[in-house]
């Protein structure tokens, strides 16, 4: 995927806990990964 | 669920996202099903149900979401990660390497 100059973490997106999900701003599109810690699937 | 709730939200509200992407950080896999051990903890029928019950609700709200919201599935995609697919079932991305299952319960 071609990364512009707007990929940034989402902060201003950013819950007030987040450990299951990353997400970052792509190109004006919120890109949200599922990635609990301390699991393998 | 609360935090993919809450971020949703935050998506929503944000004028400078017009979409978003839900991808899993696990390769091989989307979402593998509830955590078993959570159930397993659960002391009474009704902490079960007010589990299930939040969770619907909040696979509502992002139904129900104002923006597009698209799923990438590569690779295992079950139980509840099914019906996370179901969810997305009109904008859902899936490759070649993925395999759903569903395991139906009766009440005994």
């Amino acid at each position: 995927m071609f990364l512009s100059a707007q990929q940034q973490p989402l902060r201003s997106l950013a819950t007030a806990v987040e450990k299951h999900f990353k997400t970052k701003i792509v190109d004006n599109v919120a890109v949200v990964t599922l990635d609990s810690p301390q699991v393998k699937v | 669920m609360e935090e993919f709730a809450e971020i949703l939200k935050n998506i929503e509200n944000n004028s400078s996202v017009s979409s978003a992407v839900l991808i899993s950080g696990k390769p091989g896999n989307f979402i593998a099903g509830a955590d078993i051990s959570m159930i397993q903890n659960f002391k009474t029928e009704d902490d079960g149900y007010k589990i299930s019950k939040d969770c619907h609700r909040i696979l509502n709200e992002i139904a129900g979401s104002k923006k597009p919201v698209v799923a990438a599935i590569q690779g295992t995609c079950l139980g509840g990660g099914l019906e996370v697919y179901f969810l997305f079932r009109f904008y859902p991305i899936i490759t070649n390497s993925h395999r759903f299952s569903l395991i139906l319960l009766k009440n005994i």
